[in-house]
């Protein structure tokens, strides 16, 4: 099978969907070319497809966001592309309380088929306002749907689903993972949404991890797998709907459970997948069950600082040895 | 009936259309005056945020609309909406939490929404429709139909980033959308003169190289004008309009709110020159009504709203468990696919 | 800074060391090498050398005293440096001695209370372990637990119930959980630490005495004595950890007997053979299998364990099977093979040998054996002596068929034939050498003669 990279994935669901459904439109800052976005995502599709399909737009979230709703609840399916997951606070009362609330308020009248493709994750140096894992937002709030693809294949997948969803999707990429390589069939599919993706078959422990930090949970297999303890690596994919079996199953069969993510540990996506395992597999975990995420802070600038904060395969390995071992 | 009189009927506008307009403003006062009896007798829950002394505005814009035409509106919307089409029934239903109310009682007072007219809700966050609503303009544009847009909204919301942030990408897209600002002198309890200082809301528009315009928002003829030259602007793809319109609200913020904060003399100036009575007057001054027909018009709205009334209270309450459908369209609320 | 050289580690299991003599004397000077004393172990006198150069400050170990490993024995003074430049006593910070395991701080620091499984009442157990004990009916109480603060764990409760534990041994090695994982870290073998806790559990400072006793040790010999240098370090974890316990735990309490005995192996050969014309795969060690579950029937005393201070006769007989695996020795259990045939045997070895090897072998697969097989014919072995699988009492060790010359009538004629050694390891605290010759008489018999498994007695 061919191999892509995730950029590329996501730039061939774009345009995949651009042509079947022409009320499919992008806009965002700086996505045009010649510029072609902040990753190079778009670059290519607004020489194709026209600048009025493929709308650059002044630095305006909060309008712009506004704008992708509007044209959402009237007939058409924007792609709102923000260039950096930090900037949400400037759109935030059209994505809380506009678009993840118009059709429940209408009584079921409305709907907003718009995705807000965005992108977060520490590992440039990039500092505190461009480094930040914020999808905790949008799982926090009712009525949007949180999809955060790991690899090539599942960008491409998962972008078209969202994209014919009929509900708003916040569609998280990692900043990291856009030169990343992967397997990606020539032959168009989609992948629905909340079904998780076991990508390590394992025994001795469950790793559920998500984006980037996937990358990191499969090398710390390799490394453990030599030691003789062998990892399940449970990708999400999307957040919500969340594919909770899977992970029960997984943690049935290890009965133990670390959820790894790169946001920030208090109130992220992993006390919310802890809480429920701890309700829903009560039975099956036989040791506490562990969290590995960025410390409570700000993403730091300086590299050694944010190499001391990014949950890597190191760390997941280190953590899974003391709970295998029964020392925690 | 003097020829002076009939002269200065306005000649764009027939006489039925005159008359509808009189009878809606009607409609929405009566319906004010009755959401409030049962809000304060504990019928209607939450907040209501009413609208008399600003029928003008309302019903003289949206009679400048077609059924398929949009607006979004405001939490101070029950005069928007109805103007632009909604019964007083399902109105009244809504309020009462009925699943007969136009969002099922999912929406209340500040959230009421017919897509079905093209009325794209109202929100309880000022200026929350200000950033969507441009995007309505571009959803037209792209469809490439003739319809067109208005966004309702008060003084109060010109000093939300949202608004500037609307206005700009409006004329940057030139897109056909119409502003139509009720001053009604306050944002909560602020006067707008302590919003802005020593502005005239037209001179904002021009900072968008945007068409505008200044009206008497007690003037319901007035307003249709202005609304009907920017309609007209908008449909030909001459992009958008901003208007103010100057007008007043009788009673405080939302119900409950003494209003202290709004002078006697202030009060008592704008309500000599009341829209309802101004319109009413002047229908028998050309010669369109008499005082009979008048006061038959003034009966059968109070039926209206009456039945109206009756109709949501015999409507059954929404259930308690609806409370966990339509946050989406494709999964129920657990993440199940429907 | 003072330099103190202490009692060197002159081998695994020393503790103390004695002066005799001393090749200097305070205020001399010393160059690095240089020798400085004598020293006198169980086994040999020992030359010390000096690694650092100084002056001779202080001899604290005059002639004749002992000092345990580890302690200061004589002080060396840098330049200008007076005995007065000692620094106080002080908790120098452990360096490690296995190089992939950096010590943290809190290891100098660990609290020395150990919680216990009981909170008062309330006990420490996982969300599972509680749901198999209510599924189980096992009272949490009666259950020792094995996790950190002896936390109940499923496996502990399994035990409980009669399962066992995944290659757990028979009896612990008793330590302390902080001084488990303290040794953990350090990457130091548990054998070879005395433990001063109490019935003998080793206990946090005893850990951090050996450390420090191998660090000083090996400071103080390492430049002179020809040390081979270390390639790889295998550390002692999962199943290799917990085979080394109990290899040394087997051999280190059973009293150990071999009976060789050579058999003539037509028959079996003859037998398999038969098989595999049917199209049925079955090994030797399926025949032996079946062959032992009979003899063990017939003589009881071959059948038996040493429990608890008392030797337990079993109902059953349950073979273990020894299988080489990549995580390590595995031994997979054949539960009543007595009441199976020789083809059900084999299905059953199949099964757990791929179970074994792919890592999927579940903990009652891994327990209850009465006595156990062990074949390295594979591997060209003809004879050995393998260690007896406590708590079971008997081990047969099966070597390789091979054609020999024999005398094979009462005219001494010389014929060849295919010969197997049976070695048979037996614990003597358990049977006697008579028994367990005439238990290995009856599998050899058995083995020359399979038709003698039909006269059998059936338990």
């Amino acid at each position: 099978m061919r191999e892509i990279t995730y950029k590329e994935a996501l730039k061939e669901a774009l345009r995949e969907e651009l042509k079947r459904d022409e009320r499919v439109f992008l806009m965002g800052e700086d996505i045009a070319d010649p510029f072609g976005g902040a990753y190079k995502v778009t670059l290519g599709l607004s020489p194709e497809f026209g600048t009025e399909r493929i709308i650059q737009t002044p630095i305006s979230e909060l309008g712009t966001v506004g704008a992708c709703i509007g044209a959402a609840l009237t007939g058409m399916r924007p792609v709102f592309d923000m260039m950096y997951i930090d900037f949400v606070g400037m759109a935030m009362d059209q994505i809380l309380n506009q678009a993840a609330k118009i059709r429940y308020m209408s009584g079921g009248q409305a709907q907003v088929p718009m995705v807000l493709r965005t992108q977060g994750g520490m590992g440039r140096s990039s500092a505190a306002h461009h480094a930040q894992s914020l999808e905790a937002f949008f799982l926090h709030i009712p009525g949007w749907l949180v999809a955060m693809p790991s690899t090539p294949y599942d960008a491409k997948g998962l972008l078209k689903t969202a994209i014919r969803l009929n509900d708003p999707v916040a569609f998280i990429e990692h900043k990291l993972l856009y030169n990343n390589k992967g397997p990606v069939p020539e032959e168009e599919y989609t992948i629905p949404f909340g079904v998780a993706d076991v990508k390590r078959e394992g025994d001795d422990c469950t790793v559920v991890a998500i984006s980037k930090t996937v990358e990191f949970a499969l090398k710390a297999a390799d490394t453990l797998a030599q030691e003789g303890i062998h990892i399940e690596v449970v990708d999400p994919r999307t957040l919500f709907p969340l594919d909770m079996q899977t992970i029960i199953q997984s943690v049935k069969k290890t009965g133990k459970l670390l959820v790894a993510h790169e946001a920030v540990e208090r109130g992220g996506f992993g006390a919310e997948l802890v809480a429920r395992v701890a309700s829903e597999a009560f039975g099956y975990v036989d040791a506490p069950i562990q969290r590995l995420c960025a410390p409570n802070t700000p993403p730091p600038f300086a590299r050694q600082m944010e190499d001391f904060e990014i949950v890597n395969d190191v760390k997941i390995a280190d953590r899974v040895r003391k709970l295998v071992r029964g020392e925690l | 009936m003097s020829k002076k009189s009939q002269s200065s009927a306005p000649k764009d506008l027939t006489r039925e259309q005159l008359i509808a307009m009189f009878r809606r403003m009607l409609l929405i006062r009566g319906f004010e005056a009755r959401a409030k009896q049962y809000f304060e007798a504990r019928e209607i829950a939450g907040f209501l945020h009413l609208s008399v002394g600003q029928e003008a505005v309302s019903v003289g814009a949206c009679s400048a609309l077609r059924k398929d035409d949009y607006i979004t509106s405001t939490h101070r919307g029950h005069g928007d909406v109805i103007a632009k089409g909604c019964e007083p029934k399902f109105a009244f239903a809504e309020l009462f939490g009925r699943t007969t109310g136009y969002c099922k009682g999912k929406g209340g007072s500040m959230h009421i929404a017919d897509f079905s007219q093209g009325i794209i809700g109202a929100t309880g966050i000022v200026s929350g429709a200000l950033p969507t609503a441009p995007g309505i303009g571009l959803s037209i544009k792209m469809r490439k139909t003739d319809q067109v847009a208005v966004c309702f909204f008060g003084d109060g919301a010109t000093a939300e980033g949202g608004f500037h942030e609307a206005m700009n990408l409006a004329s940057l897209w030139q897109i056909p959308l119409i502003f139509v600002c009720a001053n009604n002198l306050y944002g909560l309890t602020q006067p707008w003169s302590k919003t802005a200082y020593q502005c005239e809301l037209p001179r904002r528009a021009a900072t968008y190289n945007m068409a505008s315009a200044c009206v008497d928002g007690m003037d319901v003829v007035a307003v249709n004008q202005a609304v009907r030259e920017a309609v007209a602007r908008a449909r030909k793809g001459g992009g958008p309009t901003f208007i103010e319109a100057k007008t007043y609200r009788y009673w405080g913020h939302y119900v409950g709110d003494p209003g202290t904060y709004m002078p006697e003399e202030e009060q008592k100036e704008w309500r000599a020159r009341d829209a309802i009575d101004s319109i009413s007057r002047r229908l028998q001054e050309w010669g369109y009504t008499t005082p009979e027909e008048d006061q038959h018009i003034r009966a059968d709205v109070d039926a209206e709203l009456d039945a109206g009334i009756e109709f949501a209270k015999q409507s059954p309450l929404a259930e308690p468990e609806s409370a966990l459908t339509d946050v989406y369209s494709e999964f129920d609320v657990w993440g199940n696919p429907l | 800074m003072p330099f103190e050289i202490a009692m060197p580690q002159l081998g695994l299991t020393m503790e103390t060391g004695k002066i005799v003599s001393w090749a200097v004397k305070p205020g001399d000077a010393v160059s690095p090498g240089q020798d400085i004393c004598e020293v006198e172990t169980d086994k040999a006198v020992v030359a010390v050398q000096a690694v650092e150069g100084g002056k001779v400050g202080k001899i604290l170990t005059p002639v004749g005293t002992e000092a345990p490993v580890g302690a200061t024995i004589c002080v060396l003074l840098g330049e200008n440096e007076t005995l007065a430049d000692m620094p106080a006593a002080q908790e120098k910070p452990l360096e490690s001695v296995s190089p992939s395991a950096p010590v943290e701080q809190q290891a100098a620091a660990a609290p020395q209370a150990v919680l216990q499984a009981d909170h008062g009442g309330v006990l420490s157990a996982t969300w599972k372990a509680r749901s198999l004990a209510k599924q189980q009916g096992v009272d949490l109480h009666q259950v020792e637990g094995s996790g950190p603060g002896g936390r109940i764990q499923a496996a502990d409760v399994e035990k409980a119930a009669g399962g066992a534990l995944l290659a757990a041994p028979a009896t612990e090695i008793k330590i302390s959980p902080v001084a488990a994982r303290l040794a953990e870290k350090l990457g130091l073998p548990l054998a070879g630490i005395m433990g001063s806790g109490a019935n003998g559990q080793i206990m946090q400072e005893d850990v951090l005495a050996a450390a420090s006793a191998i660090i000083r040790g090996q400071k103080a010999a390492a430049p002179q004595r020809s040390q081979p240098r270390v390639k790889e370090i295998i550390p002692l974890k999962g199943v290799r950890g917990i085979t080394s316990q109990r290899m040394a735990e087997s051999v280190h309490t059973t009293a150990r007997v071999t009976l060789f005995r050579e058999v003539d192996a037509s028959a079996l050969v003859d037998l398999r053979q038969r098989y595999k014309e049917r199209g049925e795969q079955v090994s030797y060690n399926d025949i032996l299998m079946r062959i032992c579950a009979s003899a063990l029937v017939e003589h009881p005393a071959a059948n038996a364990r040493m429990l608890n201070g008392q030797i337990e006769l079993l109902e059953g007989a349950s073979i273990g099977l020894a299988v080489d695996t990549d995580r390590g020795l595995m031994v997979p259990v054949v539960h009543n093979a007595d009441q199976l045939t020789i083809a059900q045997i084999a299905a059953a070895t199949q099964r757990l040998v791929q179970a074994a090897r792919s890592g999927r072998i579940s903990p009652d697969d891994l327990s209850g054996g009465t006595f156990t097989i062990t074949n390295l014919g594979g591997l060209g072995v003809e004879g050995f002596t393998p260690v007896i699988n406590l708590p079971e009492s008997c081990i047969l060790g099966v070597g390789k068929i091979v054609r020999k010359p024999v005398v094979i009538d009462e005219y001494d004629s010389i014929g060849v034939r295919p010969c197997l050694t049976l070695s048979l390891v037996f614990d003597h605290r358990v049977l006697d050498g008579a028994s367990a010759a005439r238990f290995l008489d009856c599998v050899a018999q058995m083995a020359e003669s399979p038709v003698l498994m039909l006269t059998a007695s059936h338990s």
